[in-house]
């Protein structure tokens, strides 16, 4: 006989790991009890020497959702005076506490919905290995009481699962049944019920009808492939790739699905995956691109209407431009009035909105959004910061962050905060997640431009909590960010290419190459005419890039392919004068500007367009066939890739007749040579052992490929973002980061 | 220059440097109200004091001159205190070797801004500096007008609704086209006039709570103090912006805000809301107040709003003065 304390490492936490426990101990006959500290659980056992080693045994398995790092276990002779073995109340509520995400139903869940069950068809089925979790939280930890479930009293039969340690529902804390749980609802615009709610909306879908459905972390706007164009025009995004859902036998003629990609759909995070389209999908609902973004069914109520629907339908998140999610049934009313031509909803109130993620799978996974299923997400960092820091994020598809102490919490995707309605998002999700966590913010990380509204709240908060505002620029942010990636800030040359973000000399940078403190090379900083206009159409990059750099004629002749005479001679009359030009290293802009002269792109309709269709583009083609340069060049000190240079390096090729889509294969690995160069440059001057690549850019397969080779070719590693999205949704985590070291130090 | 110096930074000089002056008032409004001007009790009315240095390049544009500008200017900042403007003065300081003629023209101008107006230049002083020292003409404007009641630009109530009282943005975006040499395809014109005349419409027709002319840093500057030193938010509906075609158009292709470029011909107006229809009806029958419009209304809160055409809504801040992209 002995007892064994034992300590569990890890996401421990809402996960259904106390009941695991439980299960396990009963199996070995053991007594002792199970309590929660947060990242960690603590255990004690006593019983047989066998039994005891059985149960540690057993442990390492964890149960679905779990994540174990690591096991301690301390022996101690036997004390008997436990009398059976017993779950501990949670304690840990608070800083330290895991926040549970979203969770796709689970295998076993829909068993129950399929089979002779009282969930039979129930569309909110769930235990405690799935289900909604942070959606629903108050704050916590994540019992039944702080959750919107409070609205749906338990019926006999839900308390006996509930009560019963044998049960799979055994405290599992959102669960619920038809008797007592929430229900289904279908409206017309005019707020008419229709009945009954699930065969009438298969019925409408696939007459061609455009829904609002209301899911986990917010609404969803759905309808068959074919009602693209409708809905497009209703909701004014003319190009924006749509997203799909289908159960993976329907995807796989759709789309090709590698390992990789089919173990990401599959998982329970259930997110959007960015796969290669196959001609079934209509041109229209991701136009341009080569990929798709599909995910499968994550709740009951998908497997339902799945039941009635044989081909993938779109599932976008339902929002206007720029706004965030809808949340509520009567703001669905109101603000999706016009798109939606009905509506079907429930009554388990949403708390916190959450989009869907989305990934891409190259060589590992990739996120471009890190949202439901993911986050709010925790990391263990290896400094410890001297003051809690509330990051703040950027202002395009934000995201905050919490640190304290080694652990730094990153919430979910936020999106664009450049709205009154996205400021009151963000604010939300920072008293939400402070309460969650018990912070009380000592220094506040901003991002560096000057008008940014996540900086100025971040200033409010500042006075509000009698913090001091620290400013962080954006994109050593990114590079911060790699520092959950398992990297070392003292032995990384980091790389981040991306669209735009403050530099801290007021110019605009986004192509930068970083060691340390110091800043030894970038991109050239070139004219963009009309500012963020010169994003929106990028015609007006290659006049900026280009112009002095070839003749004027010449030039003008390939600015008309996209705009009027009078229109293209007053853009270069603007970088001529500098009449509302700012300046930019920024390399989103480059790619955005061989885009537009290959004729890829002309108009950026949302963020990343013309980049992405230049990818795609370029998928068709070899990089071999054209030989493009990219030269760098020393200006005060500082190595410069001149980006000139690669486009009359496209212009001629052009002129020759070169194959468009080779030419473009060639200008992303000459831009991503250039990079890989400079940076190896730095690394063997400095002794680094690590090149480090995040920004926006980096979500390209093509450059980011090209860069691992080169950066592995001179024997140095290369690391990347893979827990975090390489996007600016990383950008707050490494703020926090970086202020934490700038507290240290 | 363009948008920018008039907005934030501005500000920041004013409130940095300037604000240190302590003998700031002489009874009712001073300088530490950085109004349109100074109100000062005389017997049971207020005299208004104004003064502002003009420099414009180039110095003849189409629509205008700095002639105008300099009489325009300050008519209008004693008509944004509800006074009406009774003399000025002209203090000019010219560059040796400065053409006569061009001086004539300005003198000419002055004269036929000053009949509109209704006002006399009653004092003036001329200096000539070296070239070196100064490379072209710089005009300082002051004036005096009357009032019973001196409208403030911090008297916006919840409920009002603001007035302006003619097309956005003609003035800054006719400037640079013309400095610059852009060629849009049709020749824009300065809207540069002394708007006494509209004011005082506005004013007898009753209710006006707040006023301010939209000069550097533009309507986005104006809404923004009016805002913030009344307390309250504005909420705006683009929609409703009086921009002309030829404007908007010539903007656009610069990427500049209308929004945010200098205008010398027209009002920001706060009103009661039962009032305002009487009020723009007042205005519309005034020479520069044929294209006014209620642009939007005042709520508890704070900021500028604008209700987009498409159903969304953004925040109007004051220009930061070089662009800064922000789009990553
Ligand atoms: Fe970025
Ligand atoms: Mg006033
Ligand atoms: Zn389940
Ligand atoms: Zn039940």
């Amino acid at each position: 006989m002995k007892n064994a304390k034992i300590l569990v490492r890890g996401i421990v936490q809402g996960v259904g790991f106390r009941p695991f426990v439980y299960n396990l101990a009963a199996a070995h006959s053991l007594d002792g009890y199970v309590k929660n500290l947060g990242t960690s659980v603590e255990i004690v056992v006593e019983g047989r020497d066998g039994e005891v080693e059985g149960f540690i045994e057993g442990l390492k398995s964890g149960p679905k959702l779990s994540r174990i790092d690591s096991i301690d276990v301390d022996y101690g002779p036997y004390t008997g005076s436990y009398r059976g073995f017993r779950i501990e109340k949670s304690s840990v509520a608070g800083f330290g506490g895991f926040i549970p995400p979203d969770t796709g139903i689970c295998n076993k869940c829909i068993e129950d919905m399929e089979g002779d069950t009282r969930f039979k068809d129930y569309w909110a089925t769930s235990c405690v290995d799935c289900g909604p979790r942070y959606s629903i939280m108050e704050t916590l930890p994540y019992d039944r009481e702080n959750t919107t479930m409070t609205d749906f009293p338990f019926c006999e039969d839900c308390r006996r699962d509930y009560e019963d340690p044998k049960n799979r529902r055994y405290h599992a804390q959102g669960f619920s049944c038809p008797k007592c749980g929430p229900g289904l609802a279908l409206y017309d615009e005019g707020r008419n019920r229709l009945d009954p709610p699930l065969e009438e909306a298969i019925r409408l879908l696939n007459e061609g009808r455009i829904l609002a459905i209301k899911g986990v972390g917010g609404f969803h706007l759905c309808c068959r492939m074919e009602v693209t164009p409708l809905l497009r025009k209703r909701r004014n995004r003319p190009e924006q790739p749509f997203a799909l859902m289908a159960p993976l036998k329907v995807i796989e003629k759709y789309a090709y699905v590698s390992d990789g990609e089919r173990s990401l759909l599959d998982s329970m995070q259930r997110p959007i995956v960015l796969l290669r389209r196959k001609p079934g999908v209509p041109e229209a609902v991701a136009p341009g691109l080569h990929t798709v973004g599909f995910m499968t069914p994550y709740t009951g109520f998908h497997h339902l209407l799945f039941r009635g629907i044989d081909e993938p339908l779109i599932m976008t998140s339902a929002n206007l431009p720029s706004e965030p999610m809808v949340r509520d049934n009567d703001e669905a009313f109101r603000r999706l009035g016009g798109i939606a031509d009905y509506y079907l909803l429930h009554n388990r109130r949403i708390l916190n909105r959450c989009d869907d993620s989305v990934l891409r799978y190259n060589n590992g996974a990739f996120f471009t959004r890190m949202a439901r299923g993911y986050a709010p997400a925790m990391f263990v960092l290896k400094d410890r910061t001297p003051k809690a820091i509330l990051a703040m994020g950027p202002e395009l598809n934000s995201s905050i962050s919490i640190y304290k102490d080694n652990l730094c919490y990153i919430s979910h995707h936020l999106g664009h905060i450049n709205n009154p309605m996205a400021l009151e998002f963000l604010k939300e999700t920072v008293d939400r997640l402070l309460k969650m966590t018990k912070v009380r913010p000592e220094v506040i990380a901003c991002d560096m431009h000057p008008a940014f509204l996540s900086s100025r709240l971040g200033r409010e908060l500042a006075q509000a909590y009698g913090a001091e505002v620290v400013t962080v620029q954006h994109h050593r942010a990114h590079v911060g960010s790699l520092a959950v990636e398992g990297v070392d800030l003292e032995d990384v040359v980091g790389v981040a290419m991306d669209g735009v973000g403050y530099g801290e000399d007021g110019t605009v940078w986004g192509g930068e190459v970083f060691h340390g403190e110091s800043h030894p090379a970038g991109l050239l900083p070139v004219p963009m005419p009309g500012g963020d206009l010169a994003t929106r159409f990028p015609m007006r990059m290659v006049a900026g890039i280009l112009y002095g750099s070839i003749d004027d004629e010449r030039l003008l002749s390939i600015m008309q392919a996209n705009m009027g005479e009078v229109e293209a001679r007053v853009v270069l009359r603007q970088v001529e004068t500098g009449v509302n030009v700012a300046y930019s290293s920024s390399a989103g802009r480059v790619l955005d500007a061989v885009a537009a002269l290959l004729g890829v792109c002309y108009r950026r309709t949302y963020e990343g367009e013309p980049a992405m269709k230049l990818e795609s583009f370029a998928l068709k083609g070899d990089a071999d066939k054209v030989k493009l340069p990219c030269e760098a060049i020393p200006i005060s000190g500082r190595s410069v890739i001149d980006s000139r240079s690669l486009l009359r390096g496209v212009v001629e090729a052009l002129d020759e007749g070169k194959d468009k889509h080779d030419i473009a294969a060639s200008a992303q690995a000459a831009l991503a040579r250039a990079f890989a160069e400079q940076a190896c440059n730095v690394a063997r001057k400095s002794g680094a052992s690590t090149i480090g690549f995040s920004g926006g850019v980096a979500v390209n397969a093509a450059i980011s490929k090209a860069i691992e080779d080169y950066v592995k070719g001179e024997g140095l590693k290369f690391v990347t973002n893979h827990r975090l999205p390489c996007g600016d949704g990383g950008v707050s985590l490494g703020q926090a980061v970086l202020a934490g070291r700038m507290l240290i130090s | 220059l363009i948008h920018g110096a008039g907005g934030e930074m501005m500000q920041s000089l004013i409130s940095g440097v300037f604000a240190a002056i302590r003998n700031n008032n002489a009874g009712g409004i001073g300088l530490e109200a950085l109004d349109d001007g100074a109100a000062i009790p005389f017997g049971d009315q207020y005299i208004v004091l104004t003064t502002d240095n003009h420099v414009i390049k180039p110095i003849f544009f189409p629509g205008g001159d700095i002639g105008r500008l300099s009489i325009s200017g300050t008519v209008n900042d004693l008509a944004m205190m509800g006074a009406r403007p009774i003399a000025l003065t002209n203090g000019v300081v010219i560059p040796e070797g400065f053409p006569i003629e061009d001086l004539r023209r300005i003198v000419r101008s002055v004269d036929e801004t000053l009949e509109e107006a209704g006002c006399a230049l009653v004092t003036g002083d001329t200096k000539v500096l070296p070239k070196e020292a100064l490379d072209s003409i710089i005009i300082n404007t002051a004036g005096i007008g009357i009032t019973d009641n001196p409208i403030r630009d911090c008297g916006l109530k919840p409920g009002n609704k603001i007035i302006v009282t003619g097309t956005i943005g003609d003035h800054g975006i006719a400037i640079i086209a013309h400095r610059e040499g852009f060629k849009f395809g049709s020749e824009l014109r300065s809207d540069v006039a002394p708007i006494w005349k509209t004011v005082e419409a506005a004013l007898d027709a009753g209710g006006v709570t707040a006023m301010k002319d939209p000069t550097r840093g533009g309507v986005a500057s104006v809404l923004n103090e009016m805002a913030r030193k009344s307390g309250v938010k504005i909420v705006v509906r683009e929609e409703s912006l009086p921009i002309r075609q030829d404007v908007r158009a010539a903007a656009d292709m610069l990427g500049i805000d209308p929004l945010e470029v200098a205008n010398e011909g027209k009002a920001v107006i706060g009103v009661e809301a039962d009032r305002a229809e009487a009020v723009l009806e007042a205005i519309r029958k005034t020479r520069y107040g044929r294209d006014a419009v209620i642009i939007g209304s005042v709520e508890e809160g704070s900021g500028v709003i604008m209700k987009t055409r498409i159903g969304g809504q953004r925040f109007i801040e004051p220009p930061l003065g070089d662009p800064v992209p922000r789009v990553c």
